[in-house]
This record gives C-alpha cells, sequence and structure tokens, in this order.
C-alpha cells in the first residue's frame, strides 16, 4: 500500500502540525523526533483519530476517509498509549478480533502468543509493559495488513524480545504489497529496520532522507574556531558549541575527510543526528 | 457490529460475579415480599446500568482510540451501545419478570393481571428514558464527569418537575385543564402518545450521540 500524507495541518493552542510524509509500498518508514514533535498526532491523523484542519491523506491514491470497512482491516496498528480494556484476557482478544478482521489468523496468533510467552487466561491489566508491547505489536501483525502504523511499539521490551520482535516486522515485509511507519525512540531499533527516515521537530519535519545515506554520508566535525573559519561551508547542515570548540554535522563526510585531513571526523547515530538538528544553529 | 456487540458481551461475563450478587439481591428481594413492581424497575434499572458501564471500559485507560482504528464506523458504534442497552434491560426486565411469576406461582399466588403487566411495561418505559438520557451524557463527559452532570441534569429535572408542582398547587384552573385532558385521551391513543414521545426522545438522544462521536478527536 501507498500512502500519502500531504501537508496536514492541525492547530492545537501553540503547537501547529504542518507535515508531510510518503510511505511508499515495499517501505519501512522510521518517524523520530522528541517528546511532543507531533509523532503521534500525524500517526492519529493517518488512522482517522484527529481531523487535520487541512491537508489530505491518500491510501493508495484515495481519500482515506473514504475507505470501506473492509479496506480499513488493511491497516495494522500499535498506539503508544491506547489498548483493549485490561479486563480482557489474550483469548477474549482472540474472540473479539475474529469478529472484527475476516483475514485474522487465529492459530498463528495463538502460537506466537505462547512463543513470547503471553499467558492466554491472565488478563491484560496484570500483563507487564514489555507483554503489551509484544501483544499489541503481535497481533498488528495478526491479520495480513497492508499497512502497519506503529507507534512506539517496541518501548519496555528486553533486549531479546525487542530483536525477536524487530525481526518478525522485517519478516512481515517479506510477501510485498506492505509498508510500515514506525515511531520509536530507540533509535537504535529504527537504524537496523527503517529504508527511510523522517524527523519532526515542533511540527515540521525537519529532515527526511534514506537510513544508509544518514549513517553513510552523515558525520560530525570537530574542528577549532580557526579550522571552522577555513571550511567550506556549503555541505554543513548544523554547527554547535562542543568539546573541539564547534562541532558541525555535515551530509558530505567524505568530502571533508579528503579535503581536510587534519580535522576530526567522525560517524553519527540518528541519536546524534537528532540532537544536531534540534540542539544545533542552522549555519 | 458482532465484533462490537462480542466485545461488549465480554465485558459483562467478565463481570459474572456482579451480576450473580444483584440476580441473588433481587430474588432475596422478591421471596422476602417486597413490592414487585419495584423488583422488577430495581433489576431493569441496574441490568441498564451493566449496558451503560461498557462505555466506561470502552474509555478505561485510554482505549477509546484503539477501539476506533478497527474496522467500524463511529455512527456504528453509537447505533450498537443503544441496541446492546436496550438488550440487557429487555432481558433484564423480562428475566425478573419470569423470576416473579416463578416464585409467585411456586407459592400459589396469583399475580399475572392487566395491572401487573401495565406496571411492567410502564417500568421498561421508564428505564429507556433513562437510557436515552445516560448515554449521550456518557459519550460526552466520559465516566467521571458524565457522573457529575448525570447529577446536575437530575437536579434540573427535579426543580423543573417542582416548580410544575407549584404552578399546579397554585392555579388549580390549570391544574382542572390538565386533569380533564389526560382524562379526555382513550387509553389507547395514551399509548401511542407516550410510545411516540419515547421514540422521538430516543431518536434525539441518538442523533445527539452520533454528533458527539463524530466530533470526538482522540
Amino acid at each position: 500500500m501507498n500512502l500519502d500524507v500531504n501537508h496536514i495541518k492541525k492547530q492545537y493552542r501553540e503547537f501547529q502540525l504542518d507535515c508531510s510524509i510518503q510511505i511508499p509500498e515495499g517501505r519501512i518508514i522510521g518517524f523520530v523526533g522528541p517528546n511532543g514533535a507531533g509523532k503521534s498526532t500525524t500517526m492519529k491523523a493517518i488512522l482517522g483519530l484527529c481531523s487535520p484542519d487541512e491537508g489530505q491523506i491518500l491510501a493508495d491514491g484515495r481519500v482515506i476517509e473514504e475507505w470501506s470497512k473492509k479496506e480499513r482491516e488493511k491497516i495494522g496498528v500499535v498506539l503508544a498509549d491506547s489498548g483493549f480494556s485490561g479486563y480482557y484476557t489474550v483469548s477474549d482478544v482472540c474472540r473479539i478480533m475474529k469478529k472484527f478482521y475476516s483475514s485474522f489468523h487465529e492459530e498463528e496468533f495463538r502460537k506466537q502468543c505462547k512463543h513470547f510467552q503471553l499467558p492466554m487466561q491472565k488478563q491484560i491489566k496484570e500483563f507487564s509493559t514489555g507483554m503489551r508491547a509484544k501483544l499489541y505489536l503481535l497481533l498488528s501483525m495478526s491479520y495480513d495488513a497492508e499497512l502497519l502504523v506503529l507507534d512506539e511499539p517496541t518501548a519496555g521490551l528486553d533486549v531479546i524480545s525487542r530483536n525477536e520482535l524487530l525481526d518478525r516486522i522485517r519478516d512481515y515485509m517479506e510477501p510485498g504489497g506492505r509498508s510500515i511507519l514506525i515511531s520509536s525512540h530507540i533509535s537504535g531499533d529504527l537504524e537496523g529496520l527503517c529504508d527511510e527516515i523522517y524527523l519532526i521537530y515542533e511540527g515540521k519535519i525537519l529532515l527526511h532522507e534514506d537510513t544508509d545515506r544518514l549513517l553513510d554520508r552523515y558525520g560530525v566535525l570537530k574542528a577549532t574556531e580557526q579550522q571552522y573559519e577555513k571550511l567550506e561551508k556549503k555541505y554543513l547542515i548544523r554547527k554547535m558549541k562542543g568539546t573541539y570548540e564547534v562541532d558541525c554535522l555535515t551530509d558530505q563526510i567524505r568530502y571533508y575527510r579528503e579535503n581536510y585531513p587534519d580535522i576530526i571526523t567522525e560517524k553519527v547515530s540518528i541519536d546524534d543526528i537528532i540532537m544536531y538538528m534540534i540542539r544545533g544553529d542552522r549555519v | 457490529m458482532r465484533g462490537l456487540l462480542t466485545k461488549d458481551f465480554l465485558t459483562i461475563k467478565n463481570q459474572g460475579k456482579s451480576m450473580i450478587l444483584i440476580l441473588a439481591i433481587g430474588i432475596i428481594m422478591i421471596i422476602s415480599g417486597m413490592n414487585k413492581t419495584f423488583v422488577i424497575g430495581y433489576l431493569t434499572f441496574i441490568a441498564s446500568t451493566f449496558a451503560i458501564s461498557t462505555l466506561s471500559y470502552d474509555e478505561y485507560d485510554h482505549g477509546y482510540p484503539y477501539i476506533f482504528i478497527l474496522p467500524i464506523e463511529r455512527k456504528e458504534y453509537v447505533v450498537e451501545k443503544y441496541l446492546f442497552s436496550a438488550m440487557l434491560s429487555i432481558a433484564g426486565w423480562f428475566g425478573s419478570g419470569v423470576i416473579i411469576v416463578g416464585v409467585s406461582a411456586i407459592r400459589g399466588e396469583q399475580i399475572w393481571s392487566r395491572d401487573f403487566g401495565l406496571q411492567m411495561l410502564v417500568m421498561l418505559l421508564i428505564n429507556w428514558v433513562y437510557l436515552e438520557f445516560l448515554i449521550p451524557i456518557r459519550l460526552k463527559y466520559g465516566a467521571e464527569k458524565g457522573k457529575i452532570m448525570n447529577f446536575i441534569i437530575l437536579g434540573a429535572v427535579f426543580l423543573v418537575a417542582m416548580g410544575i408542582q407549584f404552578l399546579m398547587k397554585h392555579n388549580q384552573g390549570l391544574l382542572d385543564a390538565v386533569e380533564r385532558m389526560i382524562r379526555s385521551l382513550q387509553p389507547a391513543v395514551a399509548c401511542i402518545l407516550t410510545g411516540m414521545l419515547i421514540l422521538a426522545a430516543g431518536l434525539g438522544s441518538f442523533c445527539c450521540s452520533k454528533k458527539i462521536m463524530e466530533r470526538m478527536e482522540f
């Protein structure tokens, strides 16, 4: 499924969301940004939980509000702070899901629950945060949805379960025709999973880049004031006062390595890029 | 719709112990010889309260957003709530009627009469009015604020009723005119008028609830 979030705007008192995202078929899109940046609001707008003041959301070329119930079965969701009533057991949830989703794979879902040690007869309110995260992630992948919208799906998971579930997400893409939008505070998850990353801050998209390009071409220069003055500024994106006086984020790290061999350069993680993009000054 | 109904029936099933307790209290009330119409009203009201409680369970722990990412329309959610409430209230009403008639039969008492049937019907109708009033309030204000709003509105209704009573007391002419009008109505006409009023109130209540849900953002 192709999803096109086209200039959606939403005003909440002092916060304004103004955002465009493309989620092409076969791609996993990472959505990062600090708390309150607009990630959840964007995801809720995609899911019809809040209506944008302007803009439109197209799924395979059609406005998403016009989708029939059958078509809505094509969306799988994990919400950061919402789920079924805690008074249900996983068995209850199975019975409910069977009625809502014609292609719910109950047997496979029960097998996965057993594998991830989710008790079928225990009420969800007695689950740990990690157990809930496992449950909702497994549920979202239990009925052949073509688009997964996953808001903080790995929050509260231990390293082993997290890696296993990330593998499950990767495997989920294998049949083709599927796409995923995922947000996470654990950027390591996104580095290994996503094809593209969108960085949102104060309701606006600050950066959109292929993950490989981000990790391969982006880097930090650690220059003294004098070195900074002599630098070619064309490829510098942000600068910050750091340990070596001026730290600069660039998307052409090779250029600086080749042309300024005396300047220290470092590779960056997605966390570093977020920090530079938000805390740094424009060059 | 089937999914929503299944969800709500499971919610009720999970309250099994409370339901058994309520049923036991009802049976004790019947055996101890309490007013039978009151017992029917009480059990029907409790059944409706169980139905309304599904709204609180849906809302519990930020549950609404997750419900509305399921393949349902908001209007369908509202329709299901009215349908489920009607189903449960009828079950409570019918069940309590059957128990009362059964207990009376065991005791060899003659209970079934036209008057008793009419009283039962009135209890069901009063209960529906209660539901028609409560559902939009619960949807608009949620479980906590909804309770407060409930009291405020009930207080306002009480004040209006007191006002009308005061007016009637101090205006004998008006009282006579109303009495004459009521007495002049044929029972069938009165029934149809009451039915139409309840239906109109139900329609109004449903439209309000639908609008509330359609406008709700999460």
